[in-house]
């Protein structure tokens, strides 16, 4: 084949069809190996098989494996305590993080437009954004008893600080050009209020509650461990009393697997219902 | 000048034949827009000054002083100047988004304290004035549902400017998802289906490519010319002040700025830039820019 002709031969590897099915073939391999990586698949099995390599070297008693770690899971899953605990947790953390949003967000707005009250409520803040919400257990316990009162209080005080922190800082950063161009469209302060700030915030008072999440799981497990009979952090606790050190291991693969779950489901939330308000949907590290 | 002259020079000069446009005035003084008292004018500016408070606390340089303007119903007023001499200041005064520091701004005698949809505007900044969490459509619906429209209908008013502007097809998108100059348009249609009497628009078309430009600019004198709303309208651009208005005020530069020339323009619409009237007026307003002492 000369190639002042122009023309060169194509090498035929194996039938054009062949060719094909291994082009598909190895697409579909590629596209597996995103998957298990992006899904976080691939991080999971890492740990385990190093868990599994690991745990042997030691007695179950101090480091169950993967396998002791799940017919323990097997165990309390079966007579119903996993369930009944995770239900309590859900349901305490739940209710506490719903109230707590409740007030966070309305005061959040409150702090974040009115000067006064904002340089009022600064410093106290600042004060108390240091203070872990646990810090205040026996206080909470002590005044609204050991009952679930005080766990939901609790709760209620971690997540509405986070929300109110954001939703002031999303308030203050209102465009001043879209509340006057509101205004010249005939909008009255409370329509301002209502079809600019808060839609505005959204995406601001998003964080506060996701995060909210975070410390309302945060202050239940502690108060769960200190003062109470039931929830998975009682069971974190408790299981140590009975050597179930594979028990301990299974409360807190629960903990993370409903953070996890919320979290995502919030994210989801956020990517659907609250699509137009383009929040910002990112991992811990912002993609 | 007196009041009689005054007028008689401006009756004459308007109504003689072969002479499309007219220079009104030097510098517009207290004593010269009495001329216009005889007709209560819609809006009407009065020695208006105005002073941004600086960082350090003393009052900074005047940015406005002795602005007299008065814009009767139905008129078409461009406002033209160099950048930074006041022009959306003086915007935004007379739509009630800032206090003037001394003098008065009146709508139908009434002083204007705040904004209301009487008076629409179109900013300067497209982005920071369009909602971006809603789509074009509902944007452009955004004055008529605040005043209570029904759905439906206010989906059909919102519709009709949408294809106005060029924007149908778009309606749906979001704000993330449009070019500058289709935002610039959005704030338009705002504008137009809210149903103000005055348009103020800021540089509306800066941001817009040739050819949508002339589009927008010939669509603009149809619906003042249909609708006979009072436009106000900012623009740097010579040949887009001479295309657009009826009433041609240059400003002169920061500090102590105010209306330094008027000029009448009575070309007919829609104008072109071929008229040999348009060339001598375009001609004559360049100059004072390029040669005149207060710009
Ligand atoms: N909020 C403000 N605070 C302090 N100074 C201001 C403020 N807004 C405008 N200025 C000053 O006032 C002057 C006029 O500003 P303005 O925005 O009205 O100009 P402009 O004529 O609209 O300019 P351009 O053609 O560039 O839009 C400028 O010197 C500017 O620095
Ligand atoms: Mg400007």
């Amino acid at each position: 084949m000369s190639e002042n002709t122009g023309i060169r031969a194509i090498p035929v590897v194996g039938s054009p069809l062949l060719a094909r099915g291994r082009f598909m073939l190895e697409n579909a391999l590629l596209n597996a190996g995103r998957f298990v990586l992006k899904t976080g698949i691939a991080t999971w099995l890492i740990l385990i098989v190093v868990w599994g390599l690991i745990a042997p070297f030691y007695p179950p008693s101090f480091f169950p494996g993967p396998l002791q770690t799940l017919l323990g899971g097997k165990e309390i899953l079966l007579d119903g305590t996993l369930a009944r605990f995770s239900l309590i947790s859900v349901e305490r953390v739940l209710t506490g993080w719903f109230f707590g949003i409740l007030i966070g967000a309305p005061l959040g707005m409150l702090i974040g437009r009115v000067r006064l009250l904002r340089q009022l409520i600064e410093p106290f803040v600042d004060f108390f954004r240091f203070i872990p919400a646990i810090a205040f257990l026996t206080l909470f316990i002590m005044w609204f008893g050991v009952g679930e009162k005080s766990k939901v209080i609790l709760i209620m005080y971690a997540t509405c600080f986070v929300v109110i922190i954001n939703t002031a800082s999303g308030v203050l950063g209102v465009s001043p050009d879209r509340v006057q161009a509101a205004r010249t469209l005939g909008a009255s302060e409370w329509q301002i209020l209502r079809h600019v700030l808060i839609p505005e915030c959204i995406p601001y008072v998003f964080t506060g509650i996701r995060l909210g999440l975070g410390s309302a799981f945060t202050a239940i497990v502690a108060a769960e461990m200190l003062a109470a009979k039931e929830g998975v952090g009682y069971l974190v606790f408790t299981s140590r009393l009975y050597f179930r050190t594979d028990w301990i291991l299974v409360g807190i693969v629960t903990l993370g697997l409903l953070g996890y779950f919320s979290d995502r489901l919030l994210r989801l939330f956020g990517k659907t219902v609250l699509k137009r308000y383009r929040i910002a949907d990112v991992g811990e590290f912002g993609k | 000048m007196g009041l009689e002259t005054m007028s008689a020079t401006l009756e004459s000069a308007v109504s003689s034949p072969g002479l499309p446009w007219v220079f009104v005035r030097e510098r517009s003084t207290r004593h010269d827009v009495v001329v216009s008292e005889i007709r209560q004018p819609l809006i009407r500016i009065r020695d208006v000054e105005m002073r941004y408070p600086s960082e350090r606390g003393e009052d900074a340089a005047r940015v406005l002083a002795g602005v007299n303007l008065d814009i009767h119903e139905g008129e078409f007023h461009v406002l033209l100047g160099p950048s930074g001499c006041g022009k959306s200041t003086l915007l935004n005064i007379i739509v009630g988004l800032a206090r003037q520091t001394a003098g008065t701004v009146t709508m139908r005698g009434r002083v204007i304290r705040k904004p209301d949809r009487e008076r629409g505007l179109v900013f300067q900044n497209a982005d920071a004035a369009i909602f971006p969490w809603l789509s074009v459509l509902e944007n452009v619906e955004f004055g008529l549902r605040m005043a209570s429209v029904k759905k439906a209908e206010r989906r059909a008013i919102a519709l009709k400017y949408v294809d106005l502007v060029g924007l149908r097809g778009h309606e749906g998108k979001f704000p993330h998802e449009l070019s500058g100059g289709m935002k610039q348009r959005t704030q338009i249609a705002r504008l137009l289906a809210n149903d103000s009497a005055v348009l103020v628009m800021d540089e509306p078309f800066g941001a817009l490519d040739a050819h949508t430009r002339r589009i927008m600019q010939n669509e603009l004198v149809r619906t003042w010319r249909e609708t006979g709303k009072t436009v106000i309208f900012v623009t740097h651009d010579i040949q887009e002040a001479l295309l657009l208005g009826q009433w041609i005020h240059i400003m002169s530069k920061t500090p102590d700025a105010n209306i330094y020339k008027t000029y009448r323009a009575e070309l007919a619409y829609p104008r072109t830039e071929a008229n040999p009237h348009f060339i001598e007026l375009l001609t004559r307003i360049q100059g004072h820019f390029d040669f005149g002492s207060g710009i």
